[in-house]
């Protein structure tokens, strides 16, 4: 069993998604084209990248552990380090080499400015651990609940009708309209993209009771 | 009417068994046709479910997860949908007959009706909301994913999803004269 998929105290906030904050979508969409046409070589993917886990956290069963496809993607956004290029998206599981001190800070690396960095930092709270993940069809991430103390916010860029959040036993939509979305990730929740097209979003870590 | 059972199971392998017929049978999808036997109220214009037992003829074609085909037989076989979590039902309960998975998208109803007493239905929500009920009279009781739940469906029994979100459910039938032995199963799936 993966230690992603350990069990966590639920916290009631009153809802298990909410629209928080407004942004401009297809500003943030034209940022992520640029961070591909930039950053590209930044992008951690997963069959590339094999080496930079100490232990990886894939299981291709799906009993123990979230289903990778050689094609799932991601660009770490955050990281209180100078090291340039990909970089693990899980840091407990990467290598000690790839693990940075955790300070509370956003720590944006240089492939994160512009309107994406600006979004995160005009949220009315603090936060941390921002990613890119390209959810390419066939990844799935098992049933599993985060840690109580900090929930997410996504922002959708991109996803199709076959894409599945279940949280809390409840098939529930972030739809790609422009809205950060609070979701509480203390709830069990399971993600699966059945469809044909990648889904991305950009999500970090936002305190709960900051939120709440 | 509903009895929830002492057996757990996880409902990770059962979401991944869903969403493997959603992604790769779609073939195997039953929607409402001409051959359904109907004359009902019931509002089921974009239901849809998989037979994962079937009582056509022809198990390549599309089956609905209810006893409602025109040209079904009484006798259920398996299809080739019995593979991972459904086998796994099919182990422990060897008596399950009628397999399926009914998904019930906002605003479908069943109109209340009486099953067939030979039987009793059990239901394993695997997706739902706050607002889906199932009705017996005045009754209106809820399911929650997670849990398997044993359901007399002898007496008069509907169901409605009021909420915005789609409710699915994995079910099947058991003989009556198991019931009190299916009630009394304790243990892990």
């Amino acid at each position: 069993m993966m230690p992603y998929l350990q069990k966590y105290e639920i916290i009631d906030t009153g809802w298990k998604i909410k629209p928080w904050v407004k942004i401009d979508i297809e500003k943030l969409k034209s940022w992520y084209t640029n961070l591909e046409q930039q950053y590209g070589d930044w992008k951690f993917i997963y069959s590339n990248h094999k080496h930079m886990w100490e232990k990886d956290p894939g299981d291709a069963t799906g009993i123990n552990g979230h289903v990778f496809q050689p094609d799932t993607s991601w660009y770490t956004l955050c990281h209180n380090s100078n090291i340039e290029g990909p970089l693990p998206p899980e840091r407990s599981m990467s290598l000690p080499e790839y693990q940075d001190v955790d300070d509370h800070n956003l720590n944006p690396r240089k492939c994160f400015n512009g309107y994406g960095l600006d979004v995160v930092r005009n949220l009315p709270v603090r936060s941390k651990r921002v990613v890119v993940s390209i959810t390419t069809p066939g990844t799935k991430l098992a049933m599993h609940q985060d840690q109580p103390d900090k929930i997410r916010f996504h922002i959708t860029l991109k996803t199709n009708n076959r894409f599945k959040w279940v949280i809390d036993g409840e098939d529930i939509d972030i739809p790609e309209d422009g809205w950060i979305y609070l979701v509480n990730t203390s709830l069990p929740h399971y993600i699966h993209n059945t469809g044909d097209t990648d889904r991305i979003s950009m999500y970090g870590k936002v305190w709960t009771n900051d939120v709440l | 009417m509903i009895t929830p059972l002492d057996i757990q199971f996880d409902l990770n392998e059962a979401l991944d068994y869903y969403y493997t017929l959603e992604s790769k049978f779609q073939h195997l999808k039953y929607t409402p046709d001409a051959n359904l036997l109907d004359g009902s109220n019931h509002k089921i214009s974009n239901f849809y479910g998989w037979g994962i037992q079937s009582n056509l003829e022809d198990l390549t074609k599309p089956c609905p997860p209810y006893h409602v085909h025109k040209n079904g037989s009484n006798v259920y076989r398996n299809t080739e949908l019995v593979f991972g979590f459904a086998e796994k039902i099919t182990l422990v309960f060897p008596e399950a007959r009628q397999l399926g998975i009914a998904v019930h998208p906002p605003g479908v109803e069943i109109e209340q009706h009486v099953d067939n007493d030979e039987y009793f239905k059990i239901h394993i929500p695997l997706i739902s909301n706050l607002d889906s009920y199932f009705i017996f009279g005045d009754k209106m009781d809820r399911m929650l994913p997670g849990k398997l739940y044993a359901v007399d469906t002898q007496y008069m029994h509907g169901t409605s999803n009021k909420g915005s979100t789609n409710r699915v459910h994995l079910l099947f039938k058991i003989p009556r004269n198991l019931l009190t032995t299916t009630l009394s199963i304790k243990g892990i799936l």
